[in-house]
């Protein structure tokens, strides 16, 4: 960067000079970038000296980044004398400069944007103050499309009839559940205890009920699982237990069981209408051993739904198993491989005993719910159509996330009270009202009043920021800053996006921009055979490393810590489970900071399992997708897809080639190596994590892992550290790579080359303020782009 | 924390309950014929109140087994074996060191402690019983058990027993208890209370375990076995075996059973388990 700043200083006297471009061009591209060949689809022959159209502006600025980069010409081709290189860089520059700065004026981009699935779901719950963890009006919804890795593109979020209709069932899924007058409804107490949890067993009287095995012997309130939670509210769940038996004289391995663990309870939820998608585990308790001790848990049930406990880590498999198998071990009077009477275990082995369950509620903080007293204050007895007006007005102006004028409203006051005359309902009425306005343009899209590109005002600055930082719709205090138009000052706005990115709600931003910055979402996709992978099943490594790298993610944000640690860094986050995946010391059991062994390999996103399983295929590393990843994700330079009739790399199944030996393939086809130069070195590098990010220094027919490596512009390496040390030497191509990602996703469209000077400036800005993520947030919040359309 | 001794007791309890205490004195009484049910606590329409208030105090059984008849019962009783074994006619009740006794002693305080008294009352009206009992129930210090030589009825119904027992040993009174008795199995509980070695040979069971609440399948019977002449039974808690071959199920009463049929839902190889246990048991006679 530094090296171009004193080009174009000295050169920018003689800019004018190098109008030989398309002499360059030929002497030192055409030759693989011409008639003959077009190596990575690209052809120069025809590029002129002047910029005229906007494919012609993305070329210049093609070709610029490659000289810039030093990537092309190849070393092996002859090259430019540093004086000609540095009179077409300049010259590229300048032309670039002055096709911009015409392009901001008339070929910006619209594009016209709805609520993606995330956005809708986050803004019902915003607009009424819905608990929405159980309650997905959209799970019909088709799948938002991706466009440069991420699902808010405009270009991408493509509305069907099909959607259309879904649109127009959740609203009324919505409105019945928003719209809620009426009396207080009545508590509900119900209990079982004892031995008849579960319905009597042959046995002695017990006031306990064992559970034997680990999740597959749910307990519930048999009542409540017939009749289900009734109304929407929060319920209290009470449930005595004790651990007994913790140790036995069943061996652990016989049982499938960890005795030294404390015996945890869980207790999950789940909706017979909604089925198993539905099924979430809610809570966990840790059982002391000894006297029954009574847990309680607070939280909101939707109706249809009930709960149960269940043993979270008890014996694995079945009961039938401990009967037939394990019993005889122990008793002569067991006989294997027979199904031996329960009530020979019962007693015997390590249990939890439930001693009662109960469930009472609903409890409400207020009442009404203040998302429906927020629209329908004091609803009077027989509420007329004055009332009626004023509600819809109050829910317009939030639901449109702009003041509303009589004229936008006009239609939606018509419809619902023709519908109350017609009907005499006022609150089917009301119920109708709202599902008007959620299946409104203003409602579902981004609100885009005007075709010419200008600044945004204050409420729509509101939404942009809203939707960048929590994925909803802005809060009573931002709207009040663009009721004020204070949002348009630039301390207000830095002030405002400081307090949505300390607020719970960002948790969205991580989700999302991280979740598809860095693919996450595609882990577990390709997940492991279960025969071979055992502890990835049964401790969940996919979610463990999921939440690890969503963790670190969390922890950059909200320290304004130094994006390089993205690269390297000397801790990470995890759980006891996955760090006995990673062979390192845990002292805890659940997530938390854990410092890293000064020579491991783990620091950085590289090492997160995470990344590493998602680039694999469930069977083998796959040291292409790993690379593609580096150049996409972290480099910013993702390489051009291959050719649609290509044959993949037949895999080694008898596993006597190394996996370089196969890559090596790639070298004795031009074309191919034209892109795999750049991809294999950085996906060989990292050969020593396998596909479930585990270290091993040798392959399993025991071949020793050579990591070494050379990158594109000769760059000699060693492995994941040489990787990490290329990465950090240069600090402002992995600036540039995630300025521009979190620009798409901010803006919700493609990145132009009109918004380069932009990025650019940024990644200059970046080394003053110490590389730190909030600090990045808050330039891309004060650009250009951001606050204009 | 004082937990030292509690540990001791612990590990001392199973091998021998009353180490170190004095063993109480031990009463049976058993009608000659009395049907599992027919107590006023098992839910009878008799009356019962002695045997009431005995079970009330102490411990009331679902599932005892003694034989067809009363002769083979009380046989079953005195050797603590059963009857293919036909070696075997020692008395076990001799070896366990108390003084022998008959009720009247018992009731006017002349024995010996400790003593055991063993008393059959001939017929099978549970009435009289009741009455018989009524002086023993106020004995202090005593283990009172009350059963029956046999039962009433067919099959199941006919060896099916009602049991009470009260006294020092019991822990948790007032219950009742749905573990596996033989009559078999009254003198290895009694040399269990002693601390006594039994004849390893012995066919019983103690179920002193069942008398003081053990949760512990590991120390109880998960079968019962009968026998009268050449025709056997076996059961565990759900189906019964029989030596022609019939396999049945046990009602919710436990005292009617009905055949199993192949449409009936119940766990897979439960027959086959009662008849390996008969195999082995008739085996090593």
């Amino acid at each position: 960067m530094k090296c171009l700043l004193t080009i174009l200083i000295l050169f920018v006297s003689v800019a004018s000079r190098a109008e030989d471009l398309p002499g360059f061009l030929t002497e030192y591209c055409v030759r693989c970038h011409g008639p003959e060949k077009q190596k990575a689809d690209r052809r120069f022959d025809g590029v002129e000296n002047k910029i005229t159209t906007v494919d012609q502006a993305e070329h210049f600025q093609e070709i610029l980044d490659q000289l810039n980069l030093a990537e092309m010409p190849p070393e092996d081709e002859d090259q430019p004398s540093p004086k000609e290189l540095a009179e077409v860089i300049v010259f590229l520059t300048a032309s670039l400069k002055v096709a911009r700065e015409q392009a901001q004026t008339s070929g910006g981009q619209i594009t016209l944007r709805r609520l993606n699935r995330v956005e809708y779901l986050n803004t019902v719950r915003d607009l009424f103050s819905m608990w929405m963890a159980d309650f997905d009006p959209t799970t019909t919804f088709p799948k938002d499309d991706s466009v440069e890795g991420f699902d808010n593109v405009g270009s991408g979020l493509v509305t069907s009839d099909y959607l259309l209709q879904n649109y127009l069932e959740a609203a009324g899924k919505v409105a019945d559940k928003a719209i809620r007058p009426g009396p207080k409804p009545e508590m509900i107490n119900m209990r079982s205890e004892g031995d008849e949890i579960q319905g009597k067993d042959h046995g002695n009287r017990r006031d306990f009920t064992r559970i034997f095995i680990k999740d597959r012997q749910p307990l519930g309130i048999t009542q409540l699982l017939k009749r289900r939670i009734r109304e929407d509210g929060e319920y209290v769940i009470r449930v005595k237990a004790r651990a007994w038996n913790r140790k036995s004289r069943y061996k652990d391995e016989d049982l499938r069981y960890n005795s030294d663990e404390a015996m945890r309870m869980s207790i999950s939820i789940e909706s017979k209408s909604l089925g198993k998608t539905s099924h979430r585990i809610v809570k966990e308790f840790e059982v002391p051993d000894g006297e029954p001790t009574e847990f309680e848990h607070r939280l909101w049930l939707e109706s249809g739904f009930a709960f149960q406990v269940h043993w979270a880590n008890g014996p694995n498999g079945s009961t039938k198993r401990i009967m037939r198998k394990v019993l005889p071990k122990y008793t002569d009077d067991a006989i294997y491989p027979l199904r031996n009477p329960k009530q020979m275990y019962a007693g015997s082995g390590p249990e939890l005993q439930v001693y009662s369950i109960e469930i009472e509620g609903p409890f409400y903080d207020e009442w009404p719910l203040p998302g429906f007293s927020r629209y329908f204050p004091d609803p009077p007895e027989k509420p007329d159509t004055t009332y009626l007006d004023a509600s819809m007005r109050r829910l317009a102006q939030r639901t449109f996330r702009s003041p509303v004028d009589d004229e936008t409203i006009a239609p939606y006051l018509e419809l619902t009270r023709q519908y109350f005359e017609g009907n005499g309902d006022f609150w089917a009425a009301a119920k109708y009202g709202v599902r008007a306005l959620l299946t409104s343009p203003n409602f579902l899209y981004h609100v885009e009043a005007d075709e010419e590109p200008r600044s945004l005002n204050a409420w729509e600055l509101a939404s942009r920021l809203s939707y960048f930082l929590w994925s909803s719709m802005p809060d009573d205090e931002l709207f009040a800053c663009a009721a004020d138009s204070s949002l348009l000052k630039p301390e207000v706005l830095r002030q405002q996006a400081e307090r949505m990115l300390s607020d719970k709600r960002s948790d969205s931003f991580v989700e999302n921009f991280a979740g598809q910055w860095l693919q996450l979402r595609k882990l577990g996709e390709m997940p492991p055979d279960p025969a071979n992978h055992k502890a990835y099943f049964e401790d969940n490594l996919e979610d463990a490393m999921k939440k690890e790298t969503l963790l670190f993610f969390s922890k950059l944000l909200e320290q304004n810590g130094s994006i390089l640690s993205f690269i390297d860094s000397d801790y990470t986050f995890l759980n006891k489970a996955l760090a006995r995946h990673y062979g390192i010391p845990h002292p805890g059991n659940d997530f938390q900071k854990v410092s890293l062994p000064a020579a491991g390999p783990r620091g950085g996103l590289l090492g997160h399992g995470s990344i590493l399983t998602l680039t694999s295929n469930g069977v083998e590393t796959q040291p292409v997708v790993r690379g593609v990843w580096i150049l996409e994700n972290l480099l910013g330079t993702p390489p051009n897809p291959p050719p649609p009739d290509i044959d993949p790399l037949e895999p080694d199944t008898r596993g006597v080639t190394t996996m370089r030996e196969l890559m090596e393939k790639h070298r004795e086809n031009a074309t191919c190596y034209e892109c795999h130069r750049k991809i294999d070195p950085l996906g060989l590098g990292m050969e020593n994590f396998d596909h479930v990010g585990s270290w091993r220094d040798r392959y399993q027919k025991k071949s020793l892992i050579d990591s070494e490596g050379e990158m594109a512009d000769g760059t000699k390496f060693s492995g994941v550290e040489g990787i990490r040390a290329y990465l950090l030497d240069r600090p402002e191509q992995f600036t540039h790579c995630l300025t521009e990602k979190l620009m798409v996703y901010s803006l919700g469209r493609r990145i132009g080359f009109t918004d380069r000077d932009d990025i650019d400036d940024i990644v200059k800005a970046m080394p003053a303020k110490n590389y730190g993520l909030r600090e990045l947030i808050q330039e891309i919040v004060m650009s250009k782009p951001f606050q204009s359309k | 924390m004082n937990k030292l001794p509690f540990i001791l007791l612990f590990f001392l309890f199973p091998y021998s309950a009353y180490a170190g205490k004095v063993a109480p004195n031990v009463v049976i009484v058993l009608n000659e014929s009395a049907r599992a049910d027919s107590f006023g606590c098992y839910g009878s329409e008799n009356k019962t109140p002695v045997l009431d208030a005995i079970a009330a105090k102490g411990v009331y059984f679902r599932f005892v087994w003694s034989s067809m008849d009363s002769k083979t019962s009380e046989q079953m009783l005195r050797s603590g074996h059963y009857p293919f074994r036909t070696e075997v006619k020692t008395d076990s009740f001799k070896s366990l060191g108390y003084h022998s006794s008959t009720i009247e002693q018992a009731i006017k305080g002349e024995a010996k402690p400790p003593f055991l008294a063993i008393h059959i009352l001939k017929g099978s009206s549970v009435k009289a019983l009741d009455n018989f009992v009524e002086p023993l129930a106020k004995l202090k210090d005593t283990l009172l058990i009350i059963s029956s030589l046999t039962g009433s009825g067919e099959s199941n119904s006919a060896v099916s027993v009602p049991m009470v027992i009260s006294g020092p040993p019991v822990l948790n009174p007032g219950r009742e208890c749905w573990d596996l008795i033989n009559i078999t199995d009254f003198s290895p509980t009694l040399a269990e209370i002693v601390g006594r070695d039994i004849d390893r040979k012995h066919d019983g069971k103690s179920f002193l375990p069942s008398l003081q609440d053990s949760d512990d399948p590991f120390q109880k019977r998960n079968w019962i076995y009968t026998q009268s002449g050449g025709s056997w039974m076996i059961r565990d808690w759900e189906n019964v075996l029989y030596s022609d071959g019939n396999f049945t199920r046990i009602s919710e009463d436990n005292l009617s059973t009905e055949k199993v049929k192949k449409t009936d839902k119940i766990a897979p190889h439960r027959k086959e388990r009662l008849e390996m246990l008969v195999n082995r048991l008739r085996d090593k006679s």
